[in-house]
Order: C-alpha cells, then sequence, then structure tokens
C-alpha cells in the first residue's frame, strides 16, 4: 500500500518532479535503432518524461533530440525538411542542429547573426547495440554510457524490440519485479511458447504455486528471488535483477535466450516497455529471431506500421473467452507481453496503491518502493548519486538454479549474477 | 481488558493489511512508508481486528501480547 503523497512521488516523472529528477540522472532508451535507418531519414517523435521532443539523424550520420517545436512560433519540427545537416522547420525554413542551435533564418537580412542567438533544448541521443539512449539531466553528471549485457554483446546475440503501453511506468515495472504471476497468468506460455517451453524449471513453475520470496539488497537495486520446491532436499530458484530505475531481467529457462525489460515513461499515463532477447555465448538462430519477429516469448504483434500491439485495449485485447474456458490460456489474451500489459492497463493509467491488499509474494515490489523513494529524496536532499547510475551496477544477470535447500541466495548471487563475457547465463 | 500490541518497525515494510483490518489502531502517515501505531493497547473490543492484522501482516511485524 502507497499513500496517496507517496504514489504521486513514485509515479510523477515530468520535469521538476523528485522521481522525473531520479530518471534525468540515467541514461534511457529513446528509440530504437531501426526507427532512425539512415542519414537525412524522416524524423520521429519522440516523448519521453513528458517531454516532447523530435529525434531524427543528419546528413553526417550525427542523432539528435530536441525540442519538438519550432522557436519561431512553436510549429512542430516533426514536418520538418531533414536536409544539409541540419533539421529545417517547413513553416518560415528556420533551421536547427542535432544541438539544437538555430543554424539559419532565411527571412533575415543578410549578415544577421539573429540566429546564433535561438536554440533548442537539446539532448544527447547515442546509440549504444540496437538501442538509441538518451540523458536528459544537468550535463555536469552524465554518466559513462549504458554496459547492460544486452546491449555489450555482438548485434548477433541479442534482439530488442519496443512496445507501447496505455499505463503509468510503475505498474509496469512492478510486473518485471513480481514473478509469482507467471504460474497462472503465463502457465500456457511455459507450455508452449517456443521461446520458453523445454525446461525443467517449468515443471517446477508450474507445480508449485506458492513460491516463497527472498529479496537481497545489492548496490544497483535488488534481487528478488522465487523459491520453488524441486526435487526432495533442493529448491528451484528464480532470481530476478533490478537495477534502479526501470530495468528488470526475467529468469532465464534452459537454453533459451534470455530475456527482460526497460519499462521507460513516455508521460504520467503511458510507458514504453524495451523488450529484449540475448543470449552470451552464442548468435541467436534464426528460428529464435522468427519467432521474437513473430511477437513469441516476452515480444507482441503490432499493429502494422506502429509500435502499439495488435491486440489492445481498444479491441479488448482480442481476448478469446473459449480458450481460457478450455485452459489453453489462463486469461484467455495470446501472448505473455500482452498478458501482462492487458491487466496492467486495466488497472487504470495511474493505480490508486492506497487500496491494495499485499501478500508476502510482493515483497519485492514493496521493497523497490522503498529504494525507489530513498533514491529521489536523497537525490533532492544531497545530491546523492542514485544506485544504477554506476555501470558496474549494470552489468548484472537474472539466473534460474536447482540448489540444496541449506544453501542460501545470498550464497548463489554473486557468482550466478556476474556477467563473464562469452559465458552462458546460469539456467536450468 | 486491553489488547497490548507491538510493531517492529525494523520489520514493517508498509504493506499496511494492518490499516484495512484496524484502522482504529494502526495507520500509515501521508508521508511515510510504514506504520505508526495509533494506540498500544486498545479495548477488548478491537481484538479480534487486531488478532486480523497481526494474521494478514506478511512482514510478521505484529505481535499481540495477551
Amino acid at each position: 500500500m502507497l499513500t496517496h503523497a507517496n504514489n504521486e512521488l513514485l509515479t510523477r516523472t515530468g520535469p521538476g518532479t523528485p522521481m522525473g529528477d531520479l530518471f534525468r540522472r540515467y541514461w534511457m532508451p529513446a528509440l530504437l535503432a531501426e526507427e532512425l535507418p539512415d542519414n537525412d531519414c524522416p524524423p520521429v517523435r519522440v516523448k519521453i518524461l513528458s517531454e516532447r521532443l523530435v529525434a531524427f539523424r543528419d546528413t553526417q550520420g550525427r542523432y539528435g533530440l530536441i525540442d519538438e517545436f519550432c522557436a519561431h512560433r512553436g510549429a512542430s519540427l516533426w514536418f520538418g525538411r531533414n536536409e544539409e545537416s541540419g533539421l529545417r522547420c517547413p513553416y518560415h525554413g528556420f533551421k536547427f542542429d542535432v544541438t539544437g542551435q538555430c543554424v539559419e533564418v532565411p527571412a533575415e537580412p543578410p549578415g544577421s547573426t539573429f540566429c546564433e542567438r535561438v536554440k533548442l533544448t537539446a539532448y544527447p541521443l547515442v546509440k549504444v547495440g540496437e538501442i538509441l539512449w538518451t540523458y536528459m539531466g544537468p550535463p555536469e553528471f552524465t554518466p559513462e554510457l549504458p554496459e547492460y549485457e544486452f546491449v555489450t554483446v555482438p548485434q548477433e546475440q541479442s534482439f530488442t524490440s519496443k512496445r507501447w503501453q496505455e499505463s503509468n511506468w510503475l505498474q509496469a515495472l512492478e510486473g518485471g519485479i513480481d514473478s509469482s504471476h507467471v504460474s497462472f497468468l503465463h502457465s500456457s506460455g511455459l507450455r508452449d511458447d517456443p521461446l520458453f517451453k523445454g525446461s525443467v524449471g517449468n515443471v517446477y513453475n508450474l507445480n508449485d504455486l506458492r513460491p516463497h520470496f527472498e529479496v537481497v539488497d545489492v548496490e544497483g537495486g535488488l534481487l528478488i528471488g522465487a523459491r520453488r520446491n524441486a526435487e526432495e532436499g533442493n529448491f528451484y530458484w528464480r532470481v530476478t535483477p533490478w537495477v534502479l530505475p526501470n530495468f528488470t531481467m526475467v529468469p532465464p529457462r534452459a537454453d533459451h535466450p534470455v530475456h527482460g525489460h526497460f519499462w521507460v515513461p513516455i508521460d504520467d499515463e503511458n510507458c514504453w516497455v524495451y523488450t529484449f532477447d540475448y543470449h552470451p555465448a552464442r548468435p541467436l538462430t534464426e528460428a529464435e529471431l522468427e519467432a521474437m519477429r513473430a511477437g513469441n516469448g516476452v515480444h507482441n504483434e503490432y499493429v502494422p506500421g506502429t509500435y502499439r500491439p495488435l491486440a489492445n485495449k481498444d479491441n479488448d485485447y482480442l481476448i478469446d473467452r473459449e480458450a481460457q474456458r478450455r485452459g489453453d490460456s489462463y486469461s484467455g489474451v495470446k501472448g505473455i507481453a500482452i498478458q501482462d500489459g492487458s491487466l496492467q492497463e486495466s488497472m487504470g493509467p495511474i493505480v490508486d496503491r492506497s487500496k491494495e491488499r499485499l501478500v508476502a509474494t510482493d515483497v519485492g515490489i514493496v521493497k523497490a518502493r522503498h529504494k525507489l523513494r530513498e533514491a529521489a529524496l536523497a537525490l533532492k536532499d544531497s545530491g546523492a548519486v542514485p544506485p544504477g547510475v554506476d555501470t558496474a551496477h549494470q552489468r548484472v544477470r537474472s539466473f534460474a538454479t536447482v540448489a540444496p535447500i541449506d544453501v542460501p541466495l545470498e550464497d548463489l548471487a554473486p557468482a550466478a549474477t556476474s556477467v563473464r563475457p562469452g559465458v552462458a547465463h546460469v539456467s536450468v | 481488558m486491553a489488547v497490548k500490541v507491538v510493531v517492529d518497525l525494523d520489520k514493517c515494510l508498509g504493506y499496511a493489511n494492518c490499516v484495512a483490518d484496524a484502522p482504529e489502531v494502526f495507520e500509515i502517515p501521508e508521508e511515510a512508508m510504514i506504520v505508526r501505531l495509533l494506540q498500544e493497547s486498545p479495548g477488548e473490543e478491537l481484538r479480534s481486528a487486531v488478532e486480523a492484522a497481526a494474521l494478514d501482516c506478511p512482514a510478521r511485524a505484529i505481535t499481540i501480547l495477551d
């Protein structure tokens, strides 16, 4: 449960809010690299942390992320002409470079220096992996570039998609932290999905519906361990790392690629869910890539030409009541991503956490809320560098293992969560 | 006869089931993330509500001493 004041504190990420200031201390995914495929390609509208921006790739291949609206009289630069190393407003020809600097005002007389004093808000936009990342905070606190493993492995080992979710970022993140729903909501996926099935862990998952949760505090966030019964004398552990503020990894299954998410606020009532799959030790197979592109695993199908899921709230997520009745699908909604998204959106744009009745398996969520609040207030009150900014905190893996019942999570975690380049993740 | 209630604030994580079960005894102040005990010795008429609060606390932070 959260009081109204704390719910507001944790869910609002616009400029000047405590949580907005916290987010602005990290590199955040702003676009997929595929959205700006070529020099001088069409610009893309980007809304992130409630700021309306436009991204473009100029004639020299430089990426820019600038205020969406022309400094002249506020027309959207999404209509702009991306040409000759700048984005030109089609209204009166004002032209801006990737730093937001106005470089030309055609109607000004020869010799005018007016444009030198016109500059739009601009943020750095950098390609790491297949993601274009931005940093929207004070320039003097710009961190090192992200080092999450999914963007540091060779490109053929990683795949990333994104989808629009019509809810606040926090209820989406909380779904990534809470793995107890998997045995219910995603039970059909554990049996059928080509990117999930075949793991012995799935059997433990489906047989033990009352996992015991243990949470380990680490410098960058939390390790959330779900413990289920395995064979006599052993536990099956699934361990989810959460790195502040909005990165989670799903524990792996067998030799399938391991996946995870970034939950990026668009505004307070929408977020982008960046969804990645990678294998630390081998290229993804064509069959795996085909399954991901088709919307299997944690990915999804799209309304053509958009990043909106094909199954969305306007069509009741294409719920199949017959499949639900037959038991083919626990919720009747197809696909793991949309099973999650449909329920998280159903809570409303910003869920009222003052009415919750939480249980012991929510311990990861509860502790994450404490940690987010502490980080936001420590930044506000004393300028403390938030957890997760240090790239060492980002080099972490999820894992799944079977271990004797007398081995505590604290003993399992250090080796199993460490990133070892070229070495496969710990998985059963 | 009163009920003696003790809350271990080191264990409390603010799940707040106690607030739902016994709002006369427990509250989460607006700016806080953990519980505040409104009365340490509530009357006998609140015993069942307080017992429910103790049972429903996932953190096992509530003890009833008599």
